[in-house]
């Protein structure tokens, strides 16, 4: 296509300012976390200054390091579960003729009906029955559940875009049911199941009312921790920012890592070849 | 390779039944076409062979064998897809030798196999491509590659060229017949298009709403259908099937049409008087048999006059469509490039060798002894 250089400059302006107005407040936290306290909000904007490492110093000595362990190992954890649960329940939605497939599949969806505040409440009372309040193990069920049917929903569209034929040429050769699933989809699944279980991931990680209710003082996510900043003396926004940046590096990490297969994944129900 | 039957196959999904109490040979060593519109049951047929779908009644026998009740890899079949179904995450090669992999073949046995099918197919130039970079053409000549690298007591095709190009679509097609008469292999084949199974099939068996409508040589469908189903179904364009009155005049049957009467030849005579039942027929004849000339404007007791309403150029042939009295009509295919214009008078003459007559309760072809 042929593009002269004016229209050039007007799309490339265009895309620019786009990335401004999206980066700035990232930008603006960044430039907070190293702030001297007492110019943070001085008017006009201070943009030369001596950084500072006051904010981590005390972000550290509140224990904050603990609790972004624990924010990773939840996230993670409770992602692995999902795909390894979610993918086959997936398949047997997208592939198997059972009675009430669908109205079994439109339940799965339930547990994302209803406003989180909503199904606290139960699991709280379930929870205390059974000692998993206060819990690793107990917050991780919890995360699995809005987490497993958002994937099993999403993945499904994935396993019925792939040609049961691919399943029919394998089963031809010998393979049973699970040498096929696991040789065959599972490798076409790759992309989809990457782009899923990273959104999923990131529901957990910025999960807050589960973990706020559920997980108590003993087991305490980033999200929940991040309003004790706000304290009886003022809030104390350079800390603020520092839990703000470190809680958005994971998350990039990862979606830098996995571009190529998140891009490809959800792009794949969209553009058919 | 085995000689397949069948013995009274039935396959019902629910209230649906697909395939009706199918009775059929395919002997070793043959191409079997089972031909019929969409919906006809013939995929069921594949998937029951395969054992991707179970058997509802009847069962199936490779040679004496039965194998309705074993697992799809138990019956050593290798089938070709309609969307050439490869491996996308693997390599034109990694596809072709995927089946000798799953039975751990040894490396170099499986090589040498490979290396035969890839000649014999002529891959050699996009071994190393990635499938989905390929063309159609190339896709599906892969896929027969891996159907025929483990030497399967049978091939099943199923719809193989519909997704091909023109040009493409005939090369394979000769390139598949060619194969299947040098190996020898008993294959069947599932097409909804009739050029494909003459082309490549040795005997034809035409479906209909589950039911086996007729089995034979591309030449018994043509030249003897069994009923008008079969009569429509091949041949291109259609067989004309007209509904007239055959009735004696004289000494003579003739057969009366709105506007024109016609007098029966002695072989279509020999039917009617055979017929036991009277009123009307259907009489059946082909594009291809319908004479027509200029001379003699008039009609005449052997023929009948009509006006030529539209005329499709194919090069090699041109087909006419031919009315009378407004609303009826019938096609004419001519050596072409024909001389004819639309709007011309035409005498048309039916050649009594070429005439097919059929109930026209039943449907039945009054000239085929069932």
């Amino acid at each position: 296509m042929e593009t002269n250089t004016g229209t050039r400059v007007f799309w490339t302006g265009l895309v620019v300012i786009a990335a401004v107005f999206l980066l700035f407040p990232v930008i603006w936290m960044m430039m907070m976390m190293v702030k001297p306290t007492d110019i943070m909000f001085a008017r006009p904007t201070e943009w030369l200054f001596t950084p500072t490492l006051e904010h981590f110093s005390y972000v550290i000595e509140q224990g904050f390091h603990e609790y972004l362990i624990t924010s990773i190992l939840l996230g993670t954890i409770s992602t692995l579960l999902v795909v390894i649960v979610g993918t086959p329940a997936a398949y047997a939605f997208a592939r198997f003729e059972m009675k009430g497939r669908d109205d079994l599949f439109l339940f799965v969806l339930a547990s994302r009906m209803a406003p989180p505040v909503c199904l606290v409440i139960p699991y709280y009372l379930i929870f205390a029955r059974i000692d998993l309040l206060d819990t690793f193990v107990g917050l991780t069920l919890a995360y699995m559940t809005f987490n497993l049917s958002f994937f099993i929903w999403v993945l499904r569209s994935f396993c019925r875009d792939l040609p049961v034929e691919l399943e029919e040429a394998a089963m031809l050769e010998g393979w049973s049911r699970f040498q096929v699933f696991r040789r065959v989809i599972l490798p076409l699944l790759r992309n989809g199941i990457v782009a899923t279980s990273v959104l999923c991931f990131i529901f957990a990680w910025n999960e807050f009312m589960f973990s706020f209710m559920l997980g108590g003082k003993a087991v305490k996510t980033l999200p929940v921790a991040i309003p004790t900043l706000i304290t009886t003396q003022g809030v104390r926004w350079g800390e603020m920012a520092v839990v703000g940046v470190v809680a958005l590096t994971p998350v990039l990490i990862a979606v830098f890592l996995l571009q190529r297969h998140i891009v490809r994944g959800l792009t794949m129900g969209a553009v058919k070849g | 390779m085995a000689a397949i039957t069948f013995q009274d196959v039935s396959k019902v999904y629910g209230t649906v039944t697909a395939v009706q109490d199918l009775t059929l040979v395919c002997p070793q060593g043959e191409m079997l076409a089972l031909l019929g519109p969409s919906g006809c049951g013939k995929s069921s047929i594949l998937k029951m062979v395969a054992g991707v779908e179970s058997v509802s009644r009847g069962e199936i026998f490779f040679d004496d064998r039965p194998v309705s009740r074993l697992a799809p890899g138990a019956r050593d079949i290798a089938m070709v897809f309609e969307d050439y179904a490869l491996y996308p995450h693997l390599s034109a090669r990694q596809n072709i030798e995927f089946p000798l992999k799953v039975r751990s073949v040894p490396r170099s046995v499986a090589d040498r196999r490979v290396d035969e099918v890839i000649n014999l197919l002529g891959l050699g130039d996009m071994l190393g491509q990635r499938v989905s970079d390929l063309s159609g053409g190339a896709q599906q000549r892969i896929s027969i590659g891996r159907a025929l690298v483990r030497d399967p007591e049978l091939i099943l095709f199923d719809e193989p060229l519909s997704h091909l190009d023109g040009d493409q679509k005939v090369q394979l097609r000769s390139e598949i017949k060619r194969l299947q008469q040098t190996a020898n292999l008993t294959s069947i084949l599932v097409t909804h298009d009739q050029s494909e199974a003459i082309a490549m099939a040795d005997r034809i068996a035409v479906m209909d709403h589950g039911a086996l409508q007729q089995v034979g040589t591309p030449d018994d469908l043509y030249s003897r259908p069994v009923n008008l189903f079969v009569a429509n179904f091949i041949g291109e364009p259609p067989m004309n099937l007209i509904q007239v009155d055959a009735v004696i005049e004289g000494d003579r049957y003739v057969f009366k049409h709105s506007g024109w009467t016609v007098q029966a030849g002695p072989s279509a005579s020999r039917l009617l008087s055979r017929r036991k039942t009277g009123g009307p027929v259907i009489l059946g004849i082909r594009p291809e048999h319908v004479r027509i000339s200029r001379t003699g404007s008039r009609s005449t007791s052997e023929g009948f006059t009509a006006e030529v309403t539209y005329i499709e150029p194919r090069g090699d042939s041109d087909t006419l469509t031919l009315s009378w009295e407004g609303l009826q009509s019938l096609c004419a295919e001519l050596d072409g490039p024909s001389s004819w214009r639309t709007g011309d008078r035409a005498h048309l003459i039916f050649s009594d060798a070429h005439i097919m007559l059929f109930d026209s309760e039943s449907g039945r072809n009054l000239g085929v002894t069932p």
